[in-house]
């Protein structure tokens, strides 16, 4: 259940890595839109086979990044403002694409939400994509996004292609936010038009809490996954107590005491090196 | 292939003759008066024979109860929980019939309440009851729940898997009755203002489609725009402030979902135009300058009255709980009309235009057991149901 979280923090992580304040705070609404597109143009109209869904999710989510990624590096727009007018823009395309939440899952889909036992088709493709971060990690690209998040200068100087590690970075983006999507319309096993958006904040929360600096060049992969566990932790441990009435109010109010305890550290740890 | 295809065809066929057979056995189980609520409603609503007319709980009383709130920041939220926790628990515990009430809350987001949903049934509460929630999202965990032998009610609003029973009035046809009484109230031209609820989310979605029925009924009647309130004063208000600033052109009058009128109230009031028309729906402040001017308006309708709706949801909880057996996946009564003179006897001389509270029809008569009895198989008062020894 924390799938959605896990991939859609993965999927800004390497954007963040590659620096000069790079952010994606559409990815919520990115996921929205691949999940109801999926469900309103691919289901309803019964392109609905596995290979087919997965080209299209990719696609969607690569294209959508390029575009993003194109006006922020030659256009030179601060990426604040261009993924939060993402963000606004999809949001509501979304609503344009499916009024409501309605519609299904593609049927190979449909029971991967019961959580009926941990080893769900669901968790095998989280593996498989964690698997994927993982060999992606280890690549000298990798390496070249981090570099240029640590120091544009020195890694220009170096013969690093800082442009193309940034488009990189966010064509990644696209890949994981698109594995998000669909790991959370499997979940829902429906189209929601509204809700993706909650998930930027979540996976900008879990990304900050795995120890990844905002301003670009140090973290990594497996601290936004322990990062957005964590998130789903703390919800579901203070699920399991009752606190009556204001529950809804305790868990927020935890999630973001953890968060700045958490920049606390970072920061002061940061400072001691 | 072509047995192949033939076969499917078949059961296709099959398939669409069981549902349609299902949703007649439903529906037609119920009197005809009754069935006129359902007239005109939202086609996403299940109307087909419940799956829980043979449930029987687990034990006897007194049962646990989960109640998966997804949200809790706004004024109809904040009047729903008190009157649960405040009169109808401590009411059924006094009864013998509950233990215990667990509340999760998921702040709207879907993926939680899902998670805590399962919690709960993890955790072992008899039943789970939630309000006006996403209606496809949480199918599979509701089928999740079922299968463990946990149904789920859904208020204020329809779930449509068809494991679980709704309990709600029919809000497309509220929409349209309250467009309707602004719009005869100026006269049946004019511009209209819409004041939306949250987009996306079924119930507003609902009220809308009745709303906009109403108005294109009416050739005079011009909508100059919607605004989207979020079911929040403060939202409505700037949003509506913000509306009139941009539009020179008069409003006559502003169909609105409540809770969103005392923030409407307090915007046209601050920009000095005159207070038009607008529907009532029992949010007190609007319903003071009401008694004050009680030119304002002709009626007002009761279509989610917090105490009334979590009132209908937990009778009908209860009523699951003690193997009554509803008839049908959707409970669906009409919108209520009430006049100035039911309006005088709930507010006091001196209330306030800013007071968050509501005005609330008798429990009795928002879900009276006279509905109840029709709704259900074996029907008793749950508050004097005892268990078969």
């Amino acid at each position: 259940m924390a799938a959605p979280l896990i991939l859609a923090a993965l999927a800004v992580t390497p954007i963040v890595l590659a620096g000069r304040g790079g952010v994606d705070l559409s990815v919520g609404p990115l996921l929205g839109f691949i999940n109801v597109t999926l469900v309103k143009w691919l289901v309803e109209n019964d392109y609905a086979s596995p290979i087919m869904v997965i080209a299209y999710v990719v696609a969607a989510g690569v294209l959508y990044q390029i575009v993003i990624a194109a006006i922020i590096i030659y256009v030179r727009v601060a990426p604040i403002i261009v993924t939060l007018s993402g963000y606004l823009f999809l949001s509501g395309i979304n609503l344009v694409v499916l009024d409501r939440p309605s519609g299904v899952a593609p049927d190979w889909m449909l029971d991967w939400g019961s959580g009926i036992s941990i080893l769900s088709p669901v968790f095998y493709g989280l593996i498989i994509m964690i698997g994927f971060w993982i060999f992606f990690s280890r690549t000298v690209f990798y390496q070249q996004i981090v570099l240029t998040g640590a120091n544009e200068r020195m890694a220009f100087a170096n013969g690093v292609n800082i442009a193309g590690a940034r488009f990189g970075a966010h064509i990644v983006a696209g890949v994981f936010t698109a594995a998000a999507a669909l790991a959370y319309t499997a979940l829902i096993g429906s189209g929601d038009p509204t809700q993706g958006n909650t998930y930027t904040l979540s996976a900008i929360t879990a990304l900050v809490l795995g120890g990844t600096s905002l301003a670009g060049g140090t973290g990594g992969g497996l601290g936004s996954i322990l990062g957005a566990i964590n998130i789903y932790l703390i919800t579901y441990v203070l699920s399991t107590y009752n606190f009556g009435t204001v529950s809804g109010f305790v868990t927020q109010l935890s999630t973001g005491a953890i968060l700045v305890l958490s920049l606390l550290v970072n920061s002061l740890m940061n400072r001691r090196q | 292939m072509k047995n192949r295809l033939f076969v499917i065809f078949a059961a296709l066929v099959a398939v669409l003759f069981w549902t349609r057979a299902a949703l007649a056995d439903g529906l037609q189980d119920l009197p005809p008066d009754l069935q006129k609520a359902y007239e005109g409603l939202d086609s996403k609503v299940p109307v087909g024979a419940s799956m829980l007319r043979d449930f029987k709980p687990k034990h006897g009383p007194p049962w646990t109860i989960g109640f998966a709130s997804s949200y809790a920041g706004n004024t109809w939220r904040a009047v729903a929980m008190n009157h649960l926790m405040n009169v109808l628990v401590p009411e059924a515990k006094k009864a013998g019939l509950v233990k215990d009430v667990v509340i999760t809350q998921s702040d709207l987001k879907d993926a939680v309440q899902i998670q805590q949903m399962r919690q709960l049934v993890d955790q072992g509460v008899d039943i789970i009851f939630l309000c006006c929630s996403n209606p496809t999202a949480l199918n599979q965990t509701i089928k999740y729940a079922y299968d463990k032998g946990v149904p789920v009610v859904s208020y204020d609003g329809f779930v449509s898997a068809p494991e679980a029973v709704s309990a709600m009035a029919n809000y497309v046809d509220g929409g349209y009755e309250l467009a309707k009484a602004v719009i005869e109230k100026i006269g049946g031209k004019g511009n209209i203002l819409m004041v939306s609820g949250i987009a996306g989310v079924n119930t507003s979605d609902s009220f809308d489609k009745g709303a906009l029925k109403a108005i294109s009924e009416y050739p005079n009647v011009k909508l100059a725009g919607t605004v989207q309130g979020k079911w929040t004063d403060q939202i409505a208000q700037v949003e509506v402030q913000k509306f009139l600033a941009t539009h020179p052109e008069p409003i006559d009058g502003i169909v609105l979902q409540s809770p969103s009128e005392n923030g409407v109230l307090q915007a046209m009031l601050q920009s000095g135009r005159p207070v038009v028309p607008m529907s009532l729906q029992g949010e007190a402040g609007a319903a003071c300058y009401w008694r004050q001017h009680p030119e304002w308006a002709d009626t007002a309708f009761y279509i989610w009255p917090p105490g009334g709706e979590i009132y209908f949801g937990w009778n009908v909880t209860l009523r699951i709980l003690q193997g009554q057996g509803p008839k049908i996946q959707s409970i669906v009564r009409k919108v209520m009309k009430y006049s100035y003179e039911d309006n005088k006897a709930q507010v006091s001389e001196n209330c306030k235009t800013d007071d968050p509270n509501w005005l609330e029809p008798k429990a009795e008569d928002w879900f009276p057991s006279s509905l109840a009895d029709q709704v259900f198989l074996r029907p008793s008062d749950p508050m004097k149901w005892k268990p078969e020894k």
